[in-house]
């Protein structure tokens, strides 16, 4: 794999301070095809940013806006 | 009685329901949050959805989004009116503390402006700082 140079965090750089869990169509970018949280080792997400990401995602998930699992790769 | 604070509740109706039948649905939820010393601040219909996975067989759902203040009490008779209601087969009560609202408005504040911004950059010519209420109902809009 190429290596990548470390990216900035998208939030950061979009100025958000707030991530909504009803935003689905956003969170859904930082989720694997299979339905899984992507690392931020991978994302490139800060730490305050991921963690917001990732219950935002896990509210999501309760409301079926966004997939426990999913076997069809979106 | 205690301190009133806020709350996000998000609940999912079935799918086949029709405009009578939510509006007695919000109705009685509305009604509800009264009798437990609350008060409804918003509500949002989000319309009919697909589900991102079955939930009892359903593969749609009518979301509806609200904002109250409610005293701390008043949210375990909240879970099992839902739990009881034949309507409602989802839901969801997200606390939301003082920063937490004041942040989500901070960001969607900022969201409105940039798209603005965006907007008169691509067009030029096109409206400036009129203040739209609402922006665009696409991306960004909450």
């Amino acid at each position: 794999m190429a290596y990548q140079r470390k990216r900035i965090c998208r939030f950061c750089e979009a100025g958000v301070k707030y991530v909504d869990y009803r935003d689905e169509k956003r969170l859904s970018r930082f989720l694997t095809e299979r339905g899984k949280i992507i690392p931020r080792r991978v994302s490139g997400t800060c730490a305050k940013h991921q963690r917001m990401l990732s219950t935002a995602i896990k509210r999501s998930r309760i409301l079926a806006l966004l997939p426990f699992v999913s076997d069809n790769p979106a | 009685m205690s301190e009133l604070r806020n709350y996000e509740v998000t609940f999912i109706a079935e799918p086949n329901f029709d405009d009578e039948r939510v509006n007695s649905l919000v109705g009685k939820y509305s009604e509800f949050i009264e009798k437990n010393g609350g008060e409804v601040q918003k509500v949002e219909r989000m319309g009919k959805k697909r589900l991102a996975y079955p939930v009892e067989k359903r593969q749609y759902g009518y979301y509806i989004y609200t904002e109250v203040k409610l005293p701390g009490e008043g949210v375990a008779p909240l879970k099992r009116w839902f739990a009881l209601s034949e309507d409602v087969f989802r839901h969801l009560t997200v606390r939301m503390t003082d920063r937490d609202v004041k942040l989500k408005a901070l960001t969607q504040d900022h969201f409105r402006k940039e798209m603005d911004r965006r907007n008169a950059a691509t067009r030029p010519g096109a409206r400036e700082g009129n203040g739209r209420e609402g922006g665009r109902p696409e991306r960004g809009e909450d």
